[in-house]
């Protein structure tokens, strides 16, 4: 902990302060940007229904003809309190948010968990073998998966195993009141199509940047110093590569939380991605809007420690080199 | 882990990469292709690429006729089949290429530029000033925020049509096109031969280009070649919520239609998807040849 | 008929397994692995009563977060189908006419401008207390609240605020315009009858009169439902009910298919003509009286579908063998440009034929060659946009410059929008007359600007009896088919898929959303 007291502490705070101040002008950005997306809310929640008297009546009920900037404030205060506003389906948004986003961390946070591993065993051990068949393998095995879509996987997995075998459930039907992870069954899935289209980028850049390593003087050195290929990966290897696969884990893993729509929906699994999605289609602008902040959030913070991990892993920076 | 920089720059000789690098898909098992099968590969390259930009002019078909009824199995005519409008599938295949293609490959370049060259001003600056920083990557880090299906919504509604589609993948993937080129280059900035060249005062382009560059690239064109599969499903994506531009039929759009008649016409599914497999893994294999090419430069 | 004629459809999956590359993706539609299956005889099936006890597990495409039980909030097919077995509604649909449930009686006043309404006696909240004038009375204020999200269409026919409570089971309700029929009215717009006061309705605090009370809820997830013992229709032969929320259709088929549930509402035509293996399987339709119409309304307020001679051009233009064959892969029939097939009072002209010369002259007449349209269309359902299409691909043979405009759902109901565009995608499930000729008229660019047909339908509106009502209908059925403003291509099947010994569904006002009240294991 004394790290933190000196110039990595120093770089954290500050990074920190940064991230407040990113935060709030992503805040405007994203209720200005959202209020200017395509499409009427109050005609799409009337759908067939919206007569034009009704289109106006609800527009002053919910205080849509008032200045963007104003309800711009109204919302914000209503942020800082805790509040995030209403639903156009007349729900408050926090109710709608409230498991999703947690139902929906838990698979990215399982998926990253086992991406962590396979991507660093898949990358290194392309990355010692460049141009072999092993490392073709490899590579072009995690292009095919990132090529193929996910809800292409997601249904190749469900008429495996639960439609042929029967070992898993098709669908993930979480009975009501029960969270997911009481289902462990229900989450195996979801998880896996996650990881098969996410690991894809990960092994790549990985792979890369060990090649780059393996290739370079320092790892020679050590070769011609009669240093055991092994502690090379540990020592040289694995060390470098840390920092670049840091930053793919933890942005894959966040963008994992709203991204995996189609996935939610194959496996109707009751996440946030799915959420954001029918509620853009649906023009349910509160809800956009607090997803999105939540989501902002989240990268930020992921983004953070990001740069944390880039400091902590890299020699000269965590000795205060570059600060 | 101490720091344990070689003090001398070693002149790396002979990396073990090929020049190859690819494989003839011959399956023989063998590392190194000679000279003939890299000629064969890139002639083999060279024609798929003609193929897709020649592909709406090659089609039998335009890109809205409907020339049979829907999902006809494969047969004279069509060799494909027919997709859900009775479209011929082998035309909208060939009609598809070239847009996704151009898009793609635009957005992808322009996007990894613009990170890039970020990340890497960023690491080389990072020893002397913090400006860089708060100028190019805390930006970056606003719009890697922003969730991307609503940036690209965002971006088609203030500029509808292929432009806005570019641009929208393009900011889509710089911000992590950045952080990559920044972390990678990062491992390099210290290495004892760049400290020589900051130390001879080389200028920052010389720096960039000679001694920064090489060493990375390897991981830039890694990101930008896997980026590059994701720029086909955002502009899936787009065509699923129903915005940007209206009847291009590229192969993103095509694999989102085709998806609820999969079982009665399987081709109309595989056609596009292995179309996009076959691009993303030459894309990416040609990236892996060109990393080992930057870094014999330094040679 | 009080069961809905159910057909049993098997087609083969040979053609999936001639196709070995297929295997992946086969989960993506569902299909036989064993090739040359039985071939596509339909069947109607054993009408099996339910017996008692068990529990029936079902699907729907659900809302996501935003579902609730509060019964006039609610927009998707599982809101619907769960709040019409927790609450009850004061006249259902059957066949197209309005049958008491918990009003007896709607008598309308001699000049049509209010009706009295008389109530059930006996009838029990799940909470044991029972329901009384003034439950109707705060139903019809809080259904009609200019607060809510979504405030009931009814009022657009009914005074709903300033209802008179004569005594306990006696109300008078005043209306906006003469109404001869309040009974089919209140039968055709969603009117649930919550509990006077209720405002609330968190699990808890959702009490309906229905045959099910609520267990447990969870939006987008999960309900779970228990019989009510006291209901006054009967006690209901299933224990309980549950309702799962799946919006990818095949997601719910996948559901059935793999035994987590008996029944998936809506599923696709694809999904049908691919085959579903498993010989306790069977795929239904809702039988042909309740098909849902496609169509597109052509905007007859500007050029070009202003001249009643283009309307008809583009009538006589579309193919509609091509658009049932393509966009319902022949699940369904050609549609004669009138809507609500099947309901009361509809009209059974013959489809116009296609002859595009006849077309090209009338288009030529009307001087509207190489005219602009523009078509708009959303993928509100599934086909909207394919039909468009080729819908467009058809108008430019008679020499229109059409183009489609592909919106997205947020946008598609734009007003503003809607007025720019010459047509507009919609469909529609056989509501009563009133209902879509009500809808089509409250918007400006769906409205067909006819004095004839204008007079015929307030007539119709008006009308006490039976025969005045089918005259008046017929009259504005015949405007209508000569110069109307719809193109009704085709009515779909509506497919569901359940277990062979799911039995005891209804259909009430639309098969999209049937009634499951009944229903239970044979």
């Amino acid at each position: 902990m004394t790290l933190l007291a000196g110039p990595v502490g120093r770089r954290l705070a500050l990074r920190v302060a940064t991230g407040g101040a990113l935060l709030a002008v992503l805040s405007l950005l994203v209720f200005v940007g959202v209020d200017l997306l395509p499409g009427d809310p109050v005609t799409a929640r009337l759908g067939p229904n919206a007569t034009p008297e009704r289109v106006a009546e609800l527009r002053a009920a919910r205080g849509l003809d008032e200045p963007v900037l104003t309800r711009y404030a109204q919302w914000l205060g209503g942020l800082l309190r805790g509040d995030p506003g209403t639903s156009f389906s007349g729900k408050p948004v926090s109710e709608m948010l409230a498991d999703r986003v947690g139902h929906s961390a838990l698979l990215a946070g399982l998926c990253v968990l086992l991406l962590v591993p396979v991507s660093l065993a898949a990358g290194l051990y392309a990355a010692r073998r460049p141009g072999k068949p092993a490392d073709r393998t490899v590579s072009t095995g995690a292009l095919l998966l990132v090529s193929v879509p996910e809800f292409v996987i997601a249904s190749g997995l469900v008429l495996l195993f639960a439609v042929g075998l029967g070992l898993l459930p098709a669908v993930s039907l979480i009975p009501a009141g029960d969270h997911p992870i009481r289902h462990p069954d229900m989450l195996v899935m979801p998880v896996l199509s996650l990881l098969l289209v996410a690991s894809a980028y990960s092994i790549r850049v990985i792979r890369a940047c060990a090649v780059s390593v393996l290739a370079g003087p320092r790892v020679e050195f050590l070769r011609l110093t009669g240093v055991r290929e092994r502690t090379i990966l540990r020592t040289a290897v694995v060390p470098a590569v840390l920092p670049v696969a840091v930053q793919v884990w933890l942005v894959t893993g966040v963008g994992l939380v709203g991204g995996a729509v189609l996935v939610e929906r194959v496996f109707a699994y009751p996440g946030v991605g799915d959420l954001l999605v029918t509620a853009v289609l649906g023009g349910d602008l509160p809800v956009v809007q607090a997803i999105v902040m939540i989501l902002g959030a989240a990268m930020l913070l992921a983004l953070v420690l990001a740069d944390l991990a880039v400091v902590l892993l890299t020699p000269r920076l965590r000795t205060g080199g570059a600060v | 882990m101490s720091g344990g920089i070689p003090t001398a720059p070693m002149s790396p000789t002979a990396p073990t990469a090929p020049t190859g690098g690819i494989g003839t898909g011959g399956g023989s098992g063998t590392s190194r292709t000679g000279p003939r099968a890299a000629y064969a590969w890139w002639g083999l390259c060279a024609t798929g690429l003609l193929l897709i930009l020649l592909g709406p002019e090659l089609a039998p078909h335009g890109p809205t006729a409907t020339p049979g009824p829907p999902y006809r199995p494969p047969a004279a005519g069509a060799p494909l089949g027919t997709d859900h409008l009775g479209r011929d599938v082998l035309s909208m295949v060939l009609h598809g290429g070239r847009p996704l293609l151009l898009t793609g490959l635009l957005a992808v370049g322009i996007g990894s530029v613009f990170g890039a060259s970020a990340g890497l001003l960023t690491a080389l600056a990072g020893a002397r000033s913090r400006l860089p920083r708060m100028l190019l990557m805390r930006p970056l880090d606003a719009l890697a925020a922003v969730p991307p299906v609503l940036l690209v919504l965002l971006i088609l509604t203030a500029l509808p049509g292929r432009v806005g589609l570019i641009t929208a993948i393009a900011l889509a993937g710089t911000p992590l096109s950045a952080r990559v080129a920044y972390a990678a280059a990062e491992q390099v900035v210290g290495r004892a031969h760049v400290e020589a060249a900051i130390a001879r005062g080389e200028s920052r382009c010389r720096l960039l280009g000679r001694e920064v560059l090489p060493l990375v690239a390897g991981a830039l064109l890694a990101d930008a070649g896997i980026r590059f599969t994701g720029a086909v499903y955002l502009v899936a994506a787009a065509g699923f919520l129903g915005v940007g531009g209206s009847s291009d039929a590229d192969w993103g759009r095509l694999i989102v239609e085709a998806l609820p008649g999969a079982s009665l016409q399987p081709l109309a599914l595989l056609a596009p998807v292995l179309a996009v497999a076959l691009v993303a893994v030459t894309v990416n294999l040609a990236a892996d040849s060109a990393g080992h090419r930057s870094r014999k430069v330094l040679a | 008929m009080s069961l809905p004629r159910r057909t049993l459809i098997r087609s083969t999956g040979a053609l999936l397994g001639a196709v070995g590359a297929g295997s992946l993706l086969a989960a993506c539609g569902g299909s036989s692995d064993t090739p040359g299956g039985t071939d596509g005889a339909a069947s109607d099936a054993t009408s099996d009563t339910p017996v008692e006890g068990g529990t029936l597990r079902a699907v729907f495409a659900g809302a996501g977060a935003s579902e609730s039980l509060d019964p006039f909030a609610g927009t998707s097919p599982v809101d619907f189908v769960r709040n019409d077995v927790i609450y009850d509604s004061l006249f259902i649909l059957r066949d197209g006419a309005p049958e008491p449930a918990l009003a007896t009686d709607a008598e309308p006043a001699a000049d049509g401008m209010s009706f009295t309404l008389r109530l059930r006696e006996g009838v029990l909240w799940h909470d044991g207390s029972a329901f009384t004038a003034d439950d109707v009375a705060h139903s019809f204020r809080y259904m009609s609240s200019p607060d809510r999200p979504l405030p009931s269409e009814l009022q657009m026919y009914f005074d709903m605020g300033n209802v008179t409570v004569e005594d306990e089971h006696t109300l008078t309700v005043p209306t906006v315009q003469p109404i001869g029929d309040p009974a089919t009215m209140l039968a055709s717009f969603p009117a649930k009858m919550v509990r006077s006061g209720a405002t609330d309705f968190s699990t808890e605090n959702a009490i309906g009169t229905g045959p099910y009370r609520v267990a447990a809820f969870e939006a987008g997830r999960e309900t779970r439902l228990t019989r009510f013992e006291e209901y006054w229709g009967g006690a209901s032969p299933t224990d309980e009910l549950v309702f799962s929320s799946v919006s990818d259709p095949q997601a719910r088929v996948n559901a059935v298919r793999t035994g987590q549930a008996d029944y998936a509402g809506d599923i696709p035509f694809s999904t049908a003509k691919a085959g579903i293996e498993g010989s306790d399987l069977e795929i239904r339709t809702a039988g042909d009286t309740n098909r849902t119409g496609f169509a597109f309304v052509l905007n007859a307020n500007r050029a070009p579908f202003d001249d009643p001679k283009v309307r008809r051009a583009a009538r006589l233009a579309v193919d509609r063998a091509r658009l049932v064959e393509t966009v319902l892969l022949g699940y369904g029939e050609p549609g004669n440009d009138l809507f609500c097939k099947g309901a009361r009072y509809f009209s059974e002209a013959r489809p116009l034929k296609r002859d595009l010369e006849e077309a090209r002259r009338l288009v030529k007449e009307a001087g509207a060659e190489g005219a602009k349209v523009v078509a708009r269309s959303a993928e509100y359902e599934a086909g909207y946009n394919d039909s468009t299409k080729l819908f467009v691909q058809q108008l430019r043979e008679i020499g229109l410059d059409a183009e489609e405009q592909i919106v997205s759902l947020a946008e598609f109901f734009d007003p503003a929008a809607l007025e720019e565009a010459d047509s507009v995608t919609f469909s529609s499930s056989p509501l009563p007359l009133p209902v879509i000729y009500g809808r089509m008229a409250a918007y400006p660019s769906f409205a067909l600007p006819d004095d004839e047909f204008g007079a015929a339908f307030g007539e119709a509106m008006a009308a006490r009896t039976d025969a005045e009502r089918r005259t008046a209908w017929a009259k504005a059925q015949d405007v209508m088919a000569d110069r109307g403003n719809t193109v009704v291509w085709g009515v779909a099947d509506i497919l569901s898929l359940a277990r062979t010994n799911v039995a005891g569904i209804e259909v009430r006002d639309q098969a999209k959303y049937p009634y499951l009240g009944k229903a239970g294991l044979a």
